[in-house]
């Protein structure tokens, strides 16, 4: 019987952030820092411009 | 190394999720979020061996909202949901997950572009973890 050692690690993460000013308005920002496991996949979120912050 | 984006669990944040695998678990969750205004100044990325923030700013803490939420699997990734208000203006750059309302372990760790706060704004925090 073979034996199967799987990587196990954190799939994916994503901090997501909502600016909530002091009047009640609101800015999501969306994604603004995020890790995929795959590095073509953190290539892609590079490209998106995660973590470009728009004011 | 140069200020970046980027997140990542902690190797104190494996080391809980490790520990609270078992049936006793000895270590608290991470359920208190955090942010800070220091990474960009401290020139820092976001790395497994952080165990601080570089300045963290409006604590003690409280805890946010947890929840598991589907990705790919049932219930597959852990969720976070915190919002901090700032008691003055603040250009936040950090934030983490962190097992104590003061001080205690950082789990996860994150850097990213800044974001400028007045008095009384607030940022609400979502984190998301999937596990595979």
């Amino acid at each position: 019987m073979s034996e199967h050692i799987a990587k196990q690690s954190v799939e994916k993460m994503t901090l997501e952030a909502v600016v909530i000013r002091a009047d009640g308005t609101q800015e999501d920002l969306g994604v603004i820092a995020e890790y995929h496991r795959n590095p073509l996949r953190r290539l892609w979120a590079s490209i998106r411009g995660v973590g470009k912050i728009r004011h | 190394m140069p200020f970046g984006t980027a997140t990542v669990v902690t190797n104190g944040g494996k080391r809980t999720i490790a520990d609270r695998l078992q049936t006793t678990p000895t270590r608290n969750p991470f359920k208190y979020p955090g942010m800070g205004t220091g990474a960009t100044s401290a020139t820092r990325t976001a790395a497994a061996a952080d165990t601080a923030l570089s300045t963290e700013v409006e604590t003690p803490r409280t805890a946010g909202a947890e929840s598991t939420v589907t990705v790919t699997q049932t219930g597959d990734t852990y969720q976070n949901v915190g919002t901090i208000t700032a008691a003055s203006a603040r250009v936040v750059d950090e934030a983490g997950l962190f097992d104590a309302t003061t001080a205690g372990n950082m789990g996860t760790s994150a850097t990213f572009a800044v974001i400028n706060l007045a008095t009384a704004d607030s940022i609400q925090f979502t984190w998301k973890v999937q596990l595979t």
